[in-house]
């Protein structure tokens, strides 16, 4: 699954550690989807949607 | 679950409770194996000695248990891809290794060695995973 992650997180200056503090989730995670390699769950996805106050389908799109 | 209570991870790392019970593990093991060659220890007091060991892994298994628990998820999937990994090579070893001593063509080995290729193998695909998710 493709994502606008890193995008978005550069977008407000934030770096992955910040970010990861914000979801609750480790830096390794956030670097993880930023890469493509792990592709968050449902609860996840939502908590990174309200995070950067945006629709999951603006954050994700389908390969 | 709401949408917007994703659960917060509290540990970084292994819990207290991890190193304190690999600690006394490590000074049970030792105080055991001395005891048990050195002062006239028999009978039942002999297997509770022999066995002191055993709870301070207990208390490691907990920990462990805790720590994944309270992790965030992709830290759970890495570990369950790992003690898969592990449990399925270990599984598959003594198997292998049982029917070879049943045919007589392997020499009886200590069962413990189980133990200690589950967590090696264990140790070996964690770090692998990391590298792979990271």
């Amino acid at each position: 699954m493709n994502n606008r992650l890193r995008e978005m997180r550069e977008a407000r200056g934030w770096s992955q550690e910040e970010l990861g503090d914000r979801l609750g989730v480790s830096r390794q995670t956030v670097i993880s989807i930023e890469k493509g390699k792990y592709d968050p769950s449902l609860p996840l996805a939502f908590a990174i949607a309200r995070v950067f106050k945006a629709r999951i389908e603006d954050l994700f799109r389908p390969d | 679950m709401s949408w917007d209570a994703y659960p917060h991870r509290k540990w970084a790392a292994h819990p207290p409770g991890f190193w304190i019970g690999m600690l006394l593990y490590l000074g049970t093991m030792a105080a055991a194996g001395w005891a048990l060659r050195s002062l006239p220890i028999a009978g039942a007091e002999r297997v509770l000695v022999g066995l002191s060991p055993t709870l301070p892994l207990a208390l490691m298994w907990h920990a462990y248990l805790r720590m994944v628990r309270h992790q965030d998820e992709l830290y759970r999937r890495i570990q369950l891809e790992a003690v898969a990994l592990a449990a399925g090579a270990t599984v598959l070893s003594s198997f292998t290794w049982g029917f070879l001593e049943m045919f007589q063509v392997a020499p009886h080995l200590n069962p413990q060695w189980a133990g200690h290729m589950l967590v090696f193998s264990y140790g070996i695909a964690a770090g692998l995973l990391n590298q792979r998710y990271g």
